[in-house]
């Protein structure tokens, strides 16, 4: 065996013999003891190029939002160092070593921190309307998550750079396309939301808006509003935010209040949201189920269980499949297209769920950007 | 690489759809700032009715039709 290889190259010169063998073994021994390094120094080269990228990203959200906001500031003098601190701010979530009432905690800190971004950019647009003022309060979430994902990443990369730490930075490389796919989709929102056009979550918002739009509407709580109708014998009372503004509303609370004072007897919920499909579904596909469609932090859903679990009536959803990047972008034409099977899909749940002389409970959730009611 | 996936994101335009809610009537045009699902907006061309925006929505631009 040994022979052979001395004899690849066809002579039996030693010179060439001890060629092969450096041709063979060094390469070998380099890779056995610093293929590792070689390997890191592969990955920070490419995590780094991706971080470049975020960090180009992450820029021109900013840059985005001081040119959305700099010209309609009555004070004009420092937006930008302004806006700088507003993307730094953070929020501390509540201790869950005791988890009794960690929900309402959290809701009181999430209250909180909407009430003060909402007054900032209110002391920094005092002349804009609601639409302008929420479309810059979507645009601050947006840059300011651009900038937590930025430095996320960097710390990490920073980590794994110091201490050459392959598996760190590894981890890194595979999470790096998915971040920055959803960090694009996020910038590309930006001219989305300035323009106030729907995005792809206000589907939820925009099946309700087309059936209340002839009702009268009520607002009922803080940015939601409510109106009645009837279907059948059944009662309806549709539920969504106020729009056309760049909002969610407080569909949760709203529904609270509906089911305590005036209609105490409500016999089933509907709630009607886009939910982030599984790669190979098709994009506003319908699907019906049960259980509280909402997203967020998950104080919502749980405080709508806690309304039905008590008030013991059913919660049917009936969700609409997205992308994540879909959803925060413009609503692309298969989304809006199914506001018709949505909304024969909540007509058929009331015709067989809900008795007559019932009265339903339908919420559309989600961002009423450019969707009225 | 990852550079050609993320510049293969398709550009779009946005339509606004006005809905005749008597004739029925769709038309579909480019969306402009201001408008909003449930705005009247444009004259019915079979009745001549107010419309209303019952749909505004992104397509991928795609070249030769635009
Ligand atoms: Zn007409």
């Amino acid at each position: 065996m040994i022979t052979f290889q001395l004899n690849l190259f066809g002579s039996g010169s030693v010179y060439l013999d001890i060629l092969q063998f450096l041709f063979i073994a060094v390469p070998w021994i380099v890779l056995l003891f610093w293929g590792q390094r070689l390997q890191v120094s592969v990955t920070l080269g490419q995590v780094s190029r991706n971080l470049t990228r975020l960090k180009m990203l992450r820029d021109k959200s900013k840059q985005v939002l001081v040119s959305y906001v700099a010209p309609k500031t009555a004070t004009d003098s420092n937006t930008t160092s302004r806006l700088d601190d507003f993307l730094e701010y953070f929020t501390i979530p509540p201790v869950s070593m005791d988890p009794v009432g960690v929900v309402k905690r959290f809701d009181s800190i999430i209250t909180t921190q909407d009430k003060r971004i909402k007054k900032e950019v209110e002391d920094l647009l005092p002349n804009t309307d609601r639409v302008g003022r929420s479309v810059a309060e979507q645009m601050v979430g947006i840059a300011s998550a651009l900038n937590q994902i930025f430095k996320i990443v960097r710390h990490y990369y920073f980590l794994g750079k110091k201490g050459s730490n392959y598996y760190l930075l590894a981890q890194l490389q595979m999470i790096m396309p998915m971040l920055l796919k959803q960090a694009e989709a996020l910038v590309n929102a930006m001219p989305t939301l300035e323009m106030g056009q729907p995005l792809g979550d206000g589907i939820g918002p925009m099946a309700v808006a087309l059936l209340m739009k002839d009702r009268d509407k009520v607002e009922i709580g803080t940015e939601t509003v409510m109106a009645e109708s009837e279907y059948k014998g059944r009662k309806l009372i549709f539920l969504k935010a106020q729009g056309p503004e760049g909002n969610v509303g407080e569909v949760d609370d709203a529904l609270i209040k509906i089911a305590s004072d005036q209609h105490k007897d409500i016999s089933a919920i509907i709630m009607i949201d886009a939910a982030l499909k599984l790669e190979g579904e098709k994009t506003g596909e319908v699907s019906e189920g049960v259980g509280a469609a909402i997203g967020g932090y998950g104080i919502e859903k749980f405080k709508i269980e806690q309304l039905a679990f008590e008030k013991k009536v059913p919660v049917y959803a009936v969700v609409v499949k997205e992308s994540i990047v879909e959803a925060i972008g413009a609503m692309r034409k298969e989304i809006a297209e199914s506001v018709k099977t949505v909304q024969e899909s909540v007509f058929r749940i009331i015709e067989e769920r809900v008795p007559e002389n019932g009265k339903v409970v339908v919420v559309g959730v989600g961002n009423t950007l450019g969707v009225a009611q | 690489m990852m550079g050609a996936e993320l510049g293969s994101e398709q550009q779009q335009v946005v339509f606004s759809v006005e809905h005749c809610e008597v004739c029925g009537i769709d038309n579909k045009r480019p969306f402009q700032k201001g408008d909003f699902v449930i705005k009247r907006s444009g004259k019915c061309p079979k009745c001549g009715r107010e419309m209303m925006i019952s749909a505004i929505y992104a397509e991928p631009l795609v070249k030769g039709t635009q």
